[in-house]
């Protein structure tokens, strides 16, 4: 009785949150690296996310996490090609960090750039530690384009791929061209392209709910 | 965003462990039309840096102060002095904006001495430009007469006596009285007057003052500027001058003395220098001055277009004094005449290396002897101002062409050629003919001509051929805002005379046509085109600063170059401190719009 009161309450909860205008709500915009796209033979190779309540994008606190090659290994310093000794500091236990990860998804809607990828590969990771990520919903600014050029007649008969990468969408919108291509870089771009999406295409009253509504069914 | 903020003066001062610090602070927003005043006002105190997108940030009046793109900072007026933020954003384009609050700023200004340093000398500039907008024509030499007049004028009819007049100027403790009849100024009396005139002489005391007065003294307008005074009274070497209002009624007199003591500048020396010229080569000799005289001026003034004016009047002066010496020779005028100036000169913007553009203007048509007095003068005048150091113009568009010397029936005739067929030929005539001035004759007959000639600029498919000859000069602004320079000898250069400041007078031109104006100068023109109903406010005010930004831009190109082969009006954007870079980037801006305005509004007529 008392789970299914808890899951009552919590969809309740849910439910008004995503009713209310969408710059009230916390977002975390998310982009992590992998050394391939099957989640279950591969890894995460880092992670970065970061809180945004629009329209402030929290960069300074920004977390970017880089997990070790080999997750058994830890204690030493793993070396890896192209990276900092500030990431090595940052290196950390993938427990942990899934564990912020989840404190920070309360109550939050996860952005990000290709959210199939990301999402398996997230969800894969906390099951292994035993850990449940619970975002609000989910925003996937790629399936958000795609579903906005597909509106357009010159492309309803194909949308080419190029069109839908993180630095293609983020052209449209005049965003600037960041040259290094890590997970924080990808977090922010992905943070930023989120902010031009909705408030180009919403009204200032829209609610979270109909825009994922709208754009993701 | 590390390799932005290290390009990104001040940022690039602070130490790698300061950097990461204040990235460690920052917050970004997606700035829009929508939450960008919003943002102003939750944020601050804070430091906000452009990291794309373009913003305009205006005054409570809504002036322009500074369009701020990448790179550009704003909100540290606030931090540094505590006061609320009264400006505004205008978004024009939505972009994202670093955020680093005050505290995180105060710590860091703290921690670095050129960073602070870097806030300290930004913020004078600020103020300096929201000063130099409130106070334009602060400048001394730039008042308006009327601001410095200091009593109301002492007048006396001209049948008053001599005695009676003494013993007013005494009573009022002045040095000359205006002599008054039926409201109109009919003469000055000066103390001079009455000690050479009245006392050496052994005349009477009780004989009236319209005998020892000076007859019909040289005026001006309250309107007009001090430096307008200045010149006038050197011109006519005199130290009382009687000030009219539009009326021609007398409000007052200034005196050499009153300038002396406002004045602390070299122009008065400079001009009258020139006037006390008694031959052509003292007249060239003290000519060869100017630059220098020009560059000391130019340190000192705030407004720039002061300098413009000074060099018109300096030219007027060379030229007036060139007239005088030709008359001397060659004795006085047959017919009645107006020596006219166009162009630059005509527009008072004259620079070191303008060319002269010039004519006659006959009150009645001479015969051919008599023309071979004109045809002498010209010659000599243009040859003299050539010599003094203003080239002849290479168009041949000078007095002693005698295509440009004729009644006003031949010029009206000529400009109705022009408007009523505006050939290409004939509409780049238009923007050198319709900016005129009348340097030398007396003023009724000039004024009504002038009128006439601003009727037939009114014609609508003329104003239309000319705005879309506007339209056609590409601004230097590329793609993405970037500077769009040429290649010449000298490197990658920008016109900003060609591409900026002379599309800025077409611009302004175009407006003043369409309103029949007979200003000529471009911050007349514009100030008379306030409350225009085809220009507004702001649009008129954004276009005034971007031209007294240009022209000092300019200046101080000219100044630093003088001398040398280097190009007169062309500068290399790379040469520039990023703060100008950026603020010249925002003037072609806004003559972009300015330009696409006129062409809306005006081009359509025209075929």
């Amino acid at each position: 009785m008392g789970y299914w009161l808890n899951r009552l309450a919590s969809w309740y909860q849910r439910r008004t949150l995503l009713n209310r205008p969408w710059q009230q709500l916390r977002y975390v915009a998310l982009d992590i690296e992998t050394n391939g796209l099957d989640p279950k033979q591969h890894d995460i190779l880092a992670i970065a996310w970061l809180s945004i309540n629009p329209p402030l994008m929290d960069i300074g606190h920004a977390e970017h996490h880089i997990f070790p090659a080999d997750h058994v290994v830890l204690g030493q310093s793993p070396v890896i090609h192209g990276l900092t000794r500030n990431d090595f500091t940052a290196c950390s236990a993938p427990k942990q960090v899934l564990q912020q990860l989840a404190i920070d998804l309360q109550n939050a809607v996860l952005v990000c750039h290709h959210r199939r990828l990301d999402w398996a590969f997230l969800q894969s990771a906390a099951k292994h530690y035993g850990i449940s990520l619970k975002p609000l919903a989910i925003f996937d600014t790629l399936a958000f384009e795609q579903q906005r050029l597909q509106r357009q007649p010159q492309y309803q008969h194909g949308l080419p791929p190029a069109l839908l990468t993180l630095s293609a969408c983020r052209d449209r919108y005049l965003l600037p061209q960041y040259t290094a291509h890590n997970a924080l870089d990808d977090a922010i771009s992905c943070a930023e392209l989120f902010l031009a999406e909705v408030y180009q295409a919403a009204d200032e009253n829209a609610q979270v709910g109909q825009l994922l509504r709208r754009f993701f069914n | 965003m590390k390799d932005f903020l290290q390009q990104c003066p001040p940022f690039d001062q602070l130490k790698a462990d300061e950097l990461d610090w204040a990235i460690s602070q920052l917050q970004s927003v997606y700035m829009n039309e929508q939450n960008a005043n919003e943002v102003l006002r939750d944020c601050r105190p804070a430091l906000f840096i452009v990291r794309s997108g373009v913003f305009d940030l205006r005054s409570q009046q809504g002036r322009l102060l500074e369009r701020l793109e990448v790179g550009d900072l704003f909100g540290y007026p606030s931090l540094l002095s505590g006061r609320p933020i009264t400006n505004h954003i205008a978004t024009q384009q939505d972009g994202i904006v670093y955020v680093l609050s005050g505290a995180a700023f105060d710590r860091l200004r703290k921690a670095n001495r050129d960073f602070e340093q870097y806030f300290i000398q930004a913020h004078g500039q600020r103020l300096l430009a929201e000063q130099n907008n409130k106070e334009s024509g602060s400048d001394w030499v730039n008042q308006p007469i009327q601001q410095i007049l200091q009593h109301a004028p002492v007048s006396i009819p001209s049948t008053t006596t001599i005695a009676a007049a003494a013993r007013l100027m005494s009573e009022q403790q002045v040095s000359s009285l205006l002599v008054v009849d039926d409201h109109h100024l009919v003469g000055i009396l000066t103390d001079r007057d009455i000690r050479n005139r009245v006392v050496a002489k052994g005349l009477s005391y009780e004989v009236a003052v319209n005998v020892v007065m000076t007859p019909l003294p040289a005026a001006v307008n309250a309107r007009r500027s001090v430096l307008e005074a200045l010149t006038t009274m050197t011109s006519h070497n005199v130290h009382h001058l009687p000030v009219v209002d539009d009326n021609e009624q007398p409000v007052g007199m200034i005196t050499a003395t009153d300038l002396m003591r406002i004045q602390r500048s070299e122009p008065v020396y400079l001009i009258s220098a020139l006037h006390k010229a008694e031959s052509r080569q003292q007249l060239i000799a003290e000519a060869e001055n100017l630059p220098e005289y020009l560059q000391r001026f130019a340190d000192r003034v705030k407004d720039t277009s002061v300098v413009g004016r000074l060099m018109a009047s300096v030219t007027d002066t060379m030229t007036r004094k060139l007239i005088q010496l030709y008359e001397r020779d060659y004795g006085v005028a047959p017919v009645a005449y107006h020596w006219l100036a166009f162009g630059s000169q005509g527009r008072e913007d004259q620079t070191l290396s303008s060319d002269q553009d010039n004519g006659l203007l006959y009150s009645s048509a001479p015969t051919a002897s008599q023309e071979q007095w004109f045809a002498g003068l010209a010659a000599s005048v243009c040859e003299g101002l050539h010599d003094c150091g203003i080239p002849l113009c290479p168009g041949n568009i000078m007095a002693s062409n005698p295509e440009y010397r004729g009644t006003e029936q031949q010029w009206l005739a000529r400009f109705r050629g022009w408007t009523e067929s505006p050939t290409p030929k004939a509409l780049m005539y238009c923007q050198i003919f319709f900016d005129s001035r009348s340097i030398m004759g007396s003023g009724r007959h000039y004024r009504e001509y002038r009128q006439k000639v601003a009727a037939l600029g009114q014609q609508s498919v003329f104003i239309a051929n000319l705005a879309i000859l506007v339209n056609q000069i590409s601004v230097p602004l590329g793609l993405f805002n970037r500077l769009r320079t040429r290649s010449s000898e000298q490197g990658e250069l920008i016109d900003i005379k060609r591409y900026g400041i002379a599309v800025i007078n077409d611009i302004a031109r175009l407006y003043a046509l369409e309103a029949g104006l007979t200003d000529a100068a471009t911050p007349q023109r514009l100030n008379a085109l306030r409350g225009n109903r085809l220009l507004n406010r702001q649009d008129n005010q954004s276009l005034l600063d971007v031209w007294q930004f240009l022209t000092q831009l300019r200046l101080q190109h000219q100044l630093a170059v003088w001398g040398t082969t280097q190009a007169k009006n062309a500068i290399d954007p790379e040469q520039l401190s990023p703060m100008m870079r950026r603020q010249l980037k925002s003037a072609f801006r806004i003559i972009k719009q300015a330009q696409q305005g006129v062409g809306l509004k005006f081009g359509r007529q025209g075929y």
